[in-house]
């Protein structure tokens, strides 16, 4: 295929799927310089992006907190150097069977910003296993 | 391949995407102009010192909750960009070590203050994308980006129009003070103009990789041309294509920015040196 | 007189490096500037030119600093540095530029002539670095004569040169001062750099300015 081919097919495509743009943001194929990115900016506009769906890949950890004892279910992102780690609090779904301690998942969730004095803690309710 | 395109077209609607490039290639063609004013006055390793300046006061800035750390760090570096190019006029501490001193001990002190007083959760996460950059560029708000936009456009400008002025002090400082250049201006000026474009490359490649932005284009260029005004226009036409490359690469493949960018001024260099040793 | 020198104290941090000089240049003389090593022949030459304050006394040009060339002391200038010759000349104009940000037609007219005057046209888009000894002196040479041609300072101009070159460089000065530059040179060279001089200034314990018959009578 010619270059020009491939732009033209490149530019429909994109066109074609943001004519399609479903409600799922699928961070769960983004490489770690984009994704870290790409969190950045949902920090800092969580109220435009609460209510919506997310896709992410990430490790799977049972969490206690040390100062209220309680346990929380996060989903651990960190890039290739290991020095950017980001968490998200995670509400399971009804029926969705906890996966084991540290292992790797997929998982779509709606995102919910909890506002807190300084921080904002980036939860996913209703969150499910995908393939 | 078109997959490749696909996702990198899809990347391009994201603003910070947007902003990275805008930012990013106006940074590297203002760093590249540096270097061609630093590197034939055997001051490569200023734009290190700086930066690790530049660090120092962004630790002090953190520590006293400043929210824009610009406001902190362009007023330190600068005023030691101004101490440090004009300290060669008769004080204590001779040339490369005071500026030795300056920049261990800034980024030593700046990396305490951080610790002890950073109520940031994510300290090494910070730390080591000012150090080396490997998201800062892409997270820059709307603000940062008509700063960077306007900085950029006033040290082209100062570039373009004092061009000759600026060829006559590096090439010959005392016969252009002979000739009616206002010699003294002109270093307290570039000294500013230093400072302010190391602050914001420390944005792109992070604080230690930034002498390999101002270094590498006017070390590249100067193998393939033999004329001042060639040797410039080729450092910054190097300097942008690496950059945009190298934000291309990052974001595909999911390296670190900033030393993707200097990997692929590297790279360049090396192409010119086997270029050079052929012809 | 092109060049009045009334009572002047020459040195740094106000302490005189010289005993007080007094002396003048006319039109179309040929002074050479000499004595020992540290004796004060370079900062005497920068306060000429305005690079350092003298200590006190008077410096007095009826010539105006437009006209004035000079051609510094070879040694500072970096060695790999990327510079046509054409600009190197060029950058002579900087003088005449005023507030324009870049060089005239007439500018670049300057500097093509005064190339093609000390020969060294030929080399206009070679580098600086390629040039021999002799002919890089030419260039920088070019470069005084932008910046003003009726009078022209020169620090020790064949100090690293070799003899051919050296021989060649006062040819080409002589026949400038013959068709009216005025030329003030400090120099090393007592043996040959005297030869065309008109005047001598030497300057040590005691300072003597005179004819160059009179500078010979006194110190050989």
């Amino acid at each position: 295929m010619s270059a020009w081919k491939r732009l033209f097919w490149g530019i429909g495509l994109w066109a074609f799927s943001n004519g399609f743009a479903s409600d799922v943001l699928d961070l769960s194929r983004m490489n770690s310089t984009i994704l870290f990115a790409k969190l950045y900016e949902i920090s800092q506009s969580a109220e435009e992006y609460k209510g919506k769906t997310f896709r992410m890949k990430g490790y799977y950890e049972l969490a206690k907190d040390e100062i209220d004892g309680k346990k929380y279910h996060v989903l651990l992102l960190s890039d290739a150097a290991a020095c950017c780690n980001f968490s998200f609090e995670m509400e399971w779904d009804a029926h969705e069977k906890i996966p084991k301690k540290g292992s790797q998942v997929t998982v779509e969730g709606i995102f919910n910003p909890i506002f807190e004095e300084h921080m904002i803690i980036p939860q996913l309710k209703k969150t499910r296993i995908v393939p | 391949m078109p997959d490749l395109l696909e996702t990198f077209l899809n990347y391009l609607q994201y603003g910070f995407v947007q902003r990275a490039f805008v930012v990013g290639i106006l940074i590297s063609l203002c760093a590249s102009l540096l270097g061609v004013m630093l590197v034939f006055r055997r001051f490569s390793y200023l734009g290190d010192s700086l930066s690790h300046v530049a660090f120092g006061a962004m630790a002090i800035a953190a520590a006293l909750n400043f929210t824009d750390d610009l406001l902190v760090m362009l007023p330190v570096t600068i005023l030691c960009a101004v101490f440090l190019l004009r300290s060669g006029n008769g004080t204590l501490v001779k040339g490369d070590a005071s500026i030795a001193m300056m920049s261990v001990g800034s980024l030593a002190m700046g990396y305490l203050l951080m610790n002890l007083f950073s109520k940031k959760a994510n300290l090494s996460g910070d730390v080591c994308s000012t150090l080396f950059g490997s998201t800062s560029i892409l997270t820059l708000s709307s603000f940062d980006t008509v700063l960077c936009a306007s900085l950029s456009v006033a040290v082209i400008l100062f570039f373009v129009l004092f061009y000759n002025s600026i060829f006559a002090i590096i090439f010959d400082e005392t016969f252009a003070k002979a000739s009616g250049v206002k010699v003294e201006r002109f270093n307290l000026v570039m000294a500013i103009v230093t400072a302010a474009v190391i602050v914001f490359a420390m944005r792109l490649v992070g604080s230690l990789l930034v002498s390999a932005l101002i270094i590498f284009p006017t070390v590249s260029a100067m193998r393939l041309f033999k004329s001042f005004w060639g040797v410039t226009l080729c450092a910054v036409v190097l300097s942008v294509f690496c950059t945009a490359i190298g934000i291309v690469v990052a974001i595909l493949v999911g390296t670190p920015v900033g030393s993707t960018i200097v990997a692929v001024n590297i790279l360049i260099f090396a192409l010119t040196s086997i270029f050079r040793r052929v012809k | 007189m092109i060049l009045e020198v009334k009572k002047l104290l020459v040195g740094y941090h106000k302490k005189p490096v010289a005993a007080e000089l007094n002396f003048s240049v006319a039109p179309g003389d040929f002074l050479c500037i000499v004595g020992t090593n540290g004796a004060g022949k370079s900062t005497l030459l920068k306060t000429l030119l305005g690079l350092i304050r003298p200590i006190s006394g008077n410096i007095i040009y009826q010539v105006p600093s437009k006209e004035i060339g000079y051609l510094p002391q070879q040694n500072r200038i970096p060695k790999n540095f990327p510079a046509s010759v054409l600009e190197i000349v060029l950058s002579g104009r900087n003088a005449h530029r005023s507030w324009r940000p870049f060089y005239s037609a007439e500018d670049k007219r300057m500097a093509f002539e005064n190339m093609e005057r000390l020969n060294v046209l030929q080399y206009a888009n070679k580098c600086l670095r390629e040039l021999s000894g002799g002919e890089q002196q030419r260039v920088l040479l070019a470069r005084a004569l932008c910046a003003g041609d009726k009078l022209l300072f020169l620090d020790e101009p064949v100090a690293s040169l070799d003899p051919e070159a050296t021989a060649d460089f006062y040819g080409l000065l002589k026949t400038l001062n013959e068709s009216g530059l005025t030329i003030v040179m400090v120099t090393h060279d007592e043996q040959e750099g005297l030869e065309n001089a008109s005047q001598v200034l030497h300057v040590g314990n005691p300072n003597f300015y005179g004819d160059l018959e009179e500078y010979r009578a006194r110190f050989t």
